[in-house]
């Protein structure tokens, strides 16, 4: 009997030690699961054309987080709910904003920012974003410009064994039928004071060669990410110079009928060509091999025909020479409206820059293939536009400033 | 990996040698002896023992070797848990003895293979998965995966006066593999090492103390034959989620590790009569490593289980024995993801980490088993009810899933000895759970998909209610001097409205 309450007293012992270690255990374990979150902070860098005054009038920030995968779309302006977990992220801006111009006018322009592999953490909340200003309908841009040429056998020239790409830049299929390729007329090397009003170079956009890509409107389209590769010849020319590029898998070629019995251009049957609505030369048209003129797409107002093109925009002429200092006439040149442009870009090397053919709407600076025109180093290479980041899709997005210095760089073409 | 198979199987060998050579020390085992231990009142005290070495002194005072081979068959129309498979083929060959050496020392050891194949395995290319999840390497075609997998352990306790101490180790290597695409090849090496102290404070009780430390190690290789698959191999980190960092064919292998401590306080009767206690806590760290970026840790968990177990025997008049028992059980789990910044090639610096995975399951139960005995036969009946709740959520994206069971069951059990050659076993029994499901919450949880597809018919089977029974038949005979038993046994559960589970399983075992 005695061992009986000795036994009874031992399991209320134990029971009451069971649970209080329990009871320990529960209360020491972490039952709130919930996630460290931290504030959305942007360092952000404006483009110098941005005033200090400006009105953010909407826009939406994506930050897609890497490691998880999983996205946070934040309404612009941000507000003090705006958080995010720590992570590695992916951020894709853009936002309407309103400010004075310099002519006292009102506007509203779209910013955009991409960065990539931003870390945000408990050491580290804020991302820097470097936001330009972005026109939506930019949605194709050159990805890569090939002019120079490779080096010939002689060592002593470019091949024609050039090249550009044009890159789908947004998260859309777009369409490139239609798309005219233009070279300016006017080099980025010469001091030439324009007087005609309207060749001014903050007026239009004047041009020498007007190359349309051919299609019925949806006939070329680029998925996102993806570009198409347009050349001078869709040739191999590796069988001619080792080193050079084999172009059989372009996608389209520019072709011209020349009038010269002495120079003649090779047309492969494989790859379409280009539609010619004009070019100033009368045998066939060679991309800037010094790369001292500027390049733009042209997307023409719908239902615009070569012949009605050529018919209502010449773009003849007066100019002053820098040389001479006499006034002489510019020709065999054509308009074309900074409406119509979706991308432009300078190119010019460094000691021979002037002023650049094209708006600084279009492009502030330019880029620059070698410091001397006739440097020999250039050829081989070609302009590639730098990668800003990879957008809330997924996509790569290249830089797109409108400041051809800063998006683009000068890498090997093999 | 044929030379640590060699090594294993020598190792087998080894310690099948061994357990003959105690056993031929003992006293020779009678058929009444065996009936009791195979009692279910004294399986489940002699359980308790087991927890702290020191303690084994104290489990029975008959030796007991055996030799033993058993098949089960396992089938389930829709998998109870798709990472478990559904349904398993094993073969096991085990041999094991429990051995006095005398009043004050006893030694234990067993050994044992396993081999078979688990069946349409999912989204986990590792094995043991409820000890290494949520964070597994996997994929939607999944497959069987053949095992083999050996065990060895043995222990010695000895007495001093009032005192006792006891050491004890066991091992498992296994090894799984999948010979077609993905192809699979898991091993696993998990060592287990702990030691006991007791004090007997009466004549009727013994309270005792043990510390055990675990160390685990798997390592997962993942392959792929055809160059041209389309297996996409998600790391996954619980509930539907995964790091889509790290997903693709790139990242084939990974690799586990824990080290673990466990604690245990007893207090055990020494004669079987009165009070038997036990507490237990257990916890390890997991960490999953993937092998194809510099062993880069991208989770762990902490792991907490604490059991419980309170029995108390009284022996009535009349043959009539009660061993009423509180059974509980709580396992809690804290998931925690290593977050990395931008790569530099194949290096990622870790920039912090988030813990948003937790899983947590409890089980209470009540029993009351009733022995009646009179002569050489004896009749248990043991009605039992519990309660059991699992719980799992993931804090971003929110998923919260979860069920709790009300389990009632009457289990029974009747043994007989007949004329001086024959043992009887015959035991059934059957349980209802009635499931009571949590408001689940499974946000941006795509259900279409073959991943989401998991959790949801993961979730149907743990919210299901379930209706078992089960039925077992064995017979002992003395041939020589072994006794010889053959038992069959089966089971089946109903998971309502989700499908029927099969289990069977038939040993043959000497035992001496």
């Amino acid at each position: 009997m005695t061992s009986n309450k000795i036994q009874i007293k031992n399991l209320f012992l134990s029971v009451a030690l069971c649970s209080a270690m329990g009871l320990s255990v529960a209360s020491c374990s972490d039952d709130d699961n919930t996630v460290v979150t931290y504030p959305v902070v942007i360092a952000p860098t404006y483009p110098a054309e941005l005033p200090s005054s400006y009105t953010v009038e909407s826009g939406t920030i994506t930050y897609k987080e890497l490691n998880s995968g999983r996205t946070y779309t934040f309404e612009l302006p941000l507000t003090d709910s705006d958080v995010i977990p720590a992570g590695t992220y992916d951020i894709d801006g853009q936002m309407e904003v309103s400010f004075v111009n310099d002519e006292g006018t009102s506007v509203t322009r779209t910013l955009r920012a991409v960065a990539s592999q931003q870390v945000i953490s408990s050491t580290a909340q804020s991302a820097s974003l470097k936001w330009f200003f972005y026109n939506p309908s930019n949605t194709l841009v050159f990805g890569e410009i090939y002019f120079a040429g490779s080096l010939n056998a002689a060592g002593t020239n470019g091949l024609y064994d050039t090249y550009f790409t044009i890159y789908n830049n947004t998260d859309e299929v777009q369409y490139a039928d239609g798309l005219a390729i233009v070279e300016s007329k006017l080099l980025n090397t010469d001091a030439n004071v324009i007087i005609t009003p309207a060749n001014q170079r903050e007026a239009n956009f004047t041009v020498q060669t007007v190359y349309v890509i051919p299609g019925s409107g949806q006939d070329v389209a680029i998925a996102p990410g993806e570009s198409i590769k347009i050349v001078d010849q869709a040739i191999d020319w590796t069988a001619q110079v080792p080193g050079a590029l084999n172009h059989t898998d372009a996608d389209f070629e520019w072709y011209d009928e020349s009038t010269s019995a002495s120079v003649k251009d090779t047309d492969n049957p494989d790859v379409p060509n280009l539609d010619k609505w004009y070019s100033y030369s009368p045998t066939i048209w060679i991309a800037s091999n010094q790369c001292n003129r500027s390049y733009a797409l042209v997307r023409f107002p719908e239902g615009m025909t070569a012949e009605q093109y050529l018919a209502e925009y010449d773009g003849t002429y007066k100019y002053i020479s820098s040389v001479t200092q006499k006034e002489m006439t510019g020709t065999k040149c054509y308009l074309v409206k900074y409406d119509w442009i979706i991308d432009g870009v300078n190119l010019c090397p460094v000691e021979s820059w002037i002023q650049g053919a094209l708006s600084t709407s279009v492009d502030a600076s330019y880029a620059a293939i070698s410091e001397a025109k006739t440097d020999k180093n250039r050829f081989g290479k070609k302009f590639v536009r730098k990668v800003a980041g990879v957008s809330a899709a997924g996509n790569t997005v290249l830089m797109d400033t409108n400041d051809s210095a800063k998006d683009f760089e000068i890498v090997s073409a093999k | 990996m044929s030379e640590v198979s060699g090594f294993q199987h020598r190792l087998t060998l080894i310690a099948v040698a061994m357990i003959p050579f105690f056993g031929v020390m003992a006293q020779p085992l009678s058929l009444t002896e065996l009936q009791r231990l195979s009692q279910p009142v004294n399986a489940a005290l002699m359980q308790r023992y087991e927890s702290n070495p020191a303690t084994m002194l104290f489990r029975d005072s008959v030796s007991l070797s055996s030799f033993a081979v058993s098949g089960e068959y396992d089938r389930q129309d829709k998998p109870v848990m798709e990472q478990l498979g559904d349904g398993s083929d094993l073969f096991g060959v085990s041999a094991g003895s429990y051995t006095r050496l005398g009043a004050e020392s006893v030694v234990w050891g067993n050994a044992s293979f396993l081999t078979g194949t688990y069946r349409s395995v999912r989204w986990t290319d590792c094995i043991d998965y409820s000890r290494v999840a949520p964070y597994v390497l996997g994929d939607e075609a999944g497959g069987d995966l053949s095992t083999r997998s050996y065990r060895f352990s043995g222990g010695y306790a000895r007495g001093f006066s009032r005192w006792t101490v006891g050491v004890h180790a066991a091992y498992r290597a296994e090894i799984a593999y999948r010979n077609r695409d993905p192809r699979v090849k898991t091993v696993v090496s998990d060592l287990d090492i702990a030691l006991g102290g007791g004090y007997t404070v009466n004549d009727h009780s013994v309270i005792g103390l043990n510390a055990g430390v675990n160390i685990y190690n798997q390592s997962c290789d993942l392959d792929f034959y055809n160059p041209l698959n389309e297996i996409n191999t998600y790391t996954l980190t619980g509930m539907g989620t995964y790091y889509r960092r790290f997903m693709g064919n790139a990242n084939k292998n990974s690799g586990y590790s824990s080290f673990g401590y466990s604690l245990g306080l007893q207090w055990l009767p020494v004669s079987g009569q009165g009070l038997a206690a036990t507490l237990g806590y257990t916890g390890y760290r997991m960490e999953q490593q993937l092998r194809n970026y510099n062993n880069l840790t991208l989770g762990y968990t902490d792991n907490d289980i604490l059991d419980l177990g309170i029995s108390y025997r009284h022996q009535f008049g009349g043959g009539i024995m009660i061993q009423p028992t509180i059974d509980g059980n709580q396992f809690r789990r804290k998931g925690t993801e290593n977050i990395f910044g931008s790569s530099a090639g194949s290096s990622y610096d870790r920039i912090g980490s988030s813990s948003p995975y937790r899983f947590e399951r409890s089980r209470f139960g009540l029993s009351v088993p009733v022995r009646f005995e009179k002569g050489r036969t004896s009749i248990t009946l043991t009605p039992d009810i519990a309660y059991e709740s699992e719980k799992e959520s993931y804090a971003d994206p929110l998923r919260r899933l979860g069920a709790s069971h009300v389990i009632s069951g009457l289990d029974a059990d009747f043994s007989a000895v007949s004329g001086k050659s024959w043992l009887w076993n015959l035991s059934a029994g059957v349980s209802y759970a009635k499931a009571d499901p949590m408001e689940e919450i499974l946000t941006d949880l795509e259900q279409d998909t073959p991943l989401g597809q998991c959790v949801l018919s993961n979730y149907s089977m743990l919210k299901a209610d379930r209706s078992a029974f089960n039925v077992s038949a064995g017979v002992s005979r003395p041939v020589m001097n072994f006794i010889v038993t053959l038992r069959v046994a089966y089971r089946m559960t109903d998971y309502k409205g989700e499908g029927l589970r099969h289990g069977a399983a038939v040993t043959l075992a000497a035992e001496f």
